[in-house]
C-alpha cells in the first residue's frame, strides 16, 4: 500500500478565541478523489485554505496540529511557495487576471520556469485539454479571458492551476456557479485527473459527491465548530452513514 | 408647503450657492490670467531669452529651468514613492508601523511649501555648501509631492480586488512576483495620475525653489550640480509682480503666469484618463 501524499492531524484552526475546525484528521492517498461534504459553516473551506497555508499567512487565523505533505510537516520544513506550486487551490469563484486567455493560463508558471514559446503552446494546449475547454476556446487564446462565460472561466482557472503540474488538487466548490454543461466538463476533468493527481473536492452537491468520490468525509458544525463525524467510502457514507449527524444530511432523516 | 419641502430647498439653494460661488471665483481668476495674458503671449515669447530685466524678450530658460526642475522631480520621486507604496501595502499589511507611516505622510502632505524651502536653505545650500542648484530644487519638489504620489498609489494598490491577490499567492507567487506581476500593472494608472496631479503641483510652487534652486537672471542652461541655478516660471511671474510700476513687466508676468497655466492644464489633461481609466478598473473589478 502507497503511503498517503497528505496527512492531517488534529487540525486546529482558530480565529482569537473563536473555534472553526478542530480535531480534524484524514489522509488523501495517491490517486485518490477525496470530497468533503457538510452544511454551512462546517470548515470545509477553511480547511483546504489550512492546507494550501492561506489561512495561517493571508488570513491571519491560527492553526494548529499537524499537515504532512510527502511526509513533511508544511508548517515546517515546506518553503510555502514551493507547497503551493504542489498543492493547488481552486476557488469557489473563478478569478480572472486581467489579459488574454493565454496569459491567465500562463499566470503561475511563468514565474516558476522559463519556457520557450514551443513549450509554452504545448503546455496551454494540454491543460486546456485537461480542463475540458480547449476546444471552446482554441481560436481565441490571444483573446481577453473576461469574455469567456463563468462555467468558462471556471475551468481556465483550473486549467490555471493545473499549469503549475500540482501533485494535489484542492477545490472549493468548483461547480457551485455553473451551469449543468460546465459542471459535467469539470467532473470529467477531475475523474481523468485522478490517475496523476490527488483531489481533494469540497462541494455542497450530494449528488456530485456520489458520482465522482472515492472517499468522502462528512463535517458536522453542530458542536459550534466544524469537525469530521464520519468517513470513509463512498458506498458506506451515502447508503449507511453510521452518524446520526450524517444520516441526517445524507439520507435526510 | 410642507416644512420638511422648504427645508429641502433651502439645502439645495445653499449648497448650490456655495458651489456657484466656488465656481465663480475660480472662473474670475482664469478669466484675469487669460485676458490679461494672452495679449503677451507669441511664440517668440515663449522662446526667446528674457531682456532688459524682463521688460523685453521672452522665457526660454524660465521654461527650461521649469522643465529641468519637473524632469529631476519625476526621476527622484517615482522609485521613493513606489518602494514607499510597496512596503506601505505589501509589507506593512494592517500594522502599527503602516499606521505610523501612513500618519508620516500625510503629515507630510499638509507641510507648507515655504517650510520646504527652509529646509532646502540650510540643509543643502548652507550645511552641505551645495548654494543654489537645481539638483536641489528638484529633491525639495520631490520631497513635496511625495506624499500625493505615494499615497495615490497606495491606495490605487489597495483598490486592487483581495481576489487577484489570494489567487496569484495560491499559485506559489513569492510577493515579489506578486507586486511585479499584479500590483504594479494593476496600479498603473492610479500611479500616473497621482504622479501628473503632484507634477501640477510642483511645477508652479515658489517658496521650495527661491532660496535653493532659482535665480532671476543670470542662468542659462546648467553645467553641474554645484552652484548651478536655473530661472523658472514661477519665480519670475514672482519677481515680475514685484516690479508692478513698470506696465510692459506685469504684462510680462501675466504672459508668464498663462504659460504656466497652459502647462498645468496640459499636465492635468494628461492625468484625467488615467484617473478615469483607475475609477473604470475599480467598477469593473
Amino acid at each position: 500500500m502507497t503511503p498517503p501524499v497528505l496527512q492531517v492531524q488534529q487540525l486546529h484552526v482558530t480565529a482569537g478565541d473563536q473555534s472553526i475546525v478542530r480535531d480534524v484528521t484524514f489522509d488523501l492517498s495517491r490517486g485518490e478523489l477525496t470530497t468533503i461534504i457538510g452544511p454551512s459553516g462546517s470548515g470545509k473551506s477553511t480547511i483546504l485554505r489550512a492546507i494550501n497555508r492561506l489561512a495561517d499567512k493571508e488570513s491571519g487565523l491560527q492553526v494548529s496540529g499537524s499537515i504532512r505533505y510527502k511526509g513533511c510537516d508544511v508548517f515546517r520544513c515546506c518553503p510555502v511557495n514551493e507547497l503551493r506550486r504542489d498543492i493547488s487551490l481552486v476557488f469557489q469563484k473563478p478569478c480572472i487576471f486581467p489579459g488574454s486567455i493565454r496569459r491567465n493560463v500562463l499566470f503561475g508558471v511563468r514565474h516558476h520556469q522559463p519556457m520557450s514559446r514551443t513549450r509554452q503552446n504545448d503546455l496551454i494546449e494540454k491543460v486546456l485539454r485537461q480542463a475540458h475547454l480547449f476546444k471552446e476556446v482554441k481560436d481565441r487564446l490571444n483573446k481577453p479571458a473576461h469574455l469567456l462565460s463563468i462555467g468558462q472561466k471556471q475551468r481556465l482557472a483550473f486549467a490555471r492551476s493545473l499549469a503549475v503540474n500540482p501533485a494535489v488538487i484542492l477545490l472549493d466548490e468548483p461547480t457551485s456557479s455553473l451551469d449543468p454543461h460546465s459542471t459535467i466538463e469539470i467532473e470529467k476533468a477531475l475523474r481523468e485527473l485522478k490517475s496523476t493527481c490527488s483531489i481533494l473536492l469540497v462541494t455542497h452537491s450530494l449528488e456530485q459527491g456520489r458520482r465522482i468520490s472515492d472517499r468522502v468525509i462528512f463535517m458536522s458544525n453542530s458542536q459550534g465548530f466544524g469537525t469530521i463525524v464520519e468517513q470513509g467510502a463512498v458506498e458506506q457514507i451515502f447508503e449507511n452513514p453510521q452518524h446520526p449527524d450524517t444520516q441526517q444530511y445524507v439520507l435526510n432523516r | 408647503m410642507t416644512i420638511r419641502l422648504f427645508k429641502q430647498r433651502i439645502f439645495y439653494a445653499v449648497s448650490a450657492a456655495s458651489a456657484l460661488m466656488l465656481m465663480g471665483l475660480v472662473a474670475l481668476a482664469l478669466y484675469l490670467v487669460i485676458a490679461r495674458g494672452i495679449p503677451a503671449l507669441s511664440f517668440s515669447f515663449a522662446l526667446q531669452p528674457m531682456a532688459e530685466g524682463g521688460l523685453s524678450g521672452g522665457v526660454r530658460h524660465q521654461m527650461i529651468g521649469s522643465l529641468i526642475l519637473l524632469i529631476t522631480t519625476l526621476v527622484l520621486v517615482v522609485p521613493v514613492a513606489l518602494s514607499i507604496a510597496i512596503v506601505h501595502t505589501v509589507y506593512l499589511r494592517e500594522s502599527s508601523v503602516q499606521k505610523s507611516l501612513s500618519l508620516i505622510l500625510h503629515v507630510l502632505n499638509g507641510i507648507p511649501s515655504i517650510i520646504f524651502g527652509l529646509f532646502g536653505f540650510f540643509v543643502f545650500v548652507k550645511f552641505l555648501g551645495w548654494g543654489k542648484s537645481w539638483f536641489t530644487g528638484g529633491i525639495l519638489l520631490s520631497m513635496m509631492i511625495l506624499p500625493t504620489v505615494a499615497l495615490t498609489l497606495s491606495e490605487g494598490m489597495r483598490r486592487i480586488p483581495h481576489e487577484y491577490i489570494e489567487n496569484a499567492r495560491s499559485l506559489g507567487l513569492s510577493k515579489e512576483q506578486m507586486v511585479i506581476s499584479i500590483l504594479i500593472p494593476q496600479s498603473a494608472s492610479s500611479f500616473l495620475s497621482g504622479l501628473l496631479l503632484g507634477l501640477v503641483r510642483a511645477v508652479g510652487e515658489t517658496a521650495p525653489i527661491m532660496f535653493t534652486a532659482t535665480v532671476f537672471s543670470g542662468a542659462t542652461v546648467p553645467n553641474g550640480i554645484v552652484d548651478n541655478p536655473v530661472l523658472s516660471l514661477p519665480y519670475h511671474i514672482f519677481t515680475l509682480t514685484q516690479e508692478s510700476y513698470q506696465a510692459k513687466a506685469v504684462q510680462n508676468a501675466w504672459g508668464s503666469a498663462c504659460l504656466l497655466l497652459l502647462i498645468v492644464f496640459g499636465l492635468n489633461a494628461l492625468a484625467t484618463p488615467f484617473r478615469m481609466n483607475a475609477f473604470e478598473e475599480i467598477k469593473t473589478a
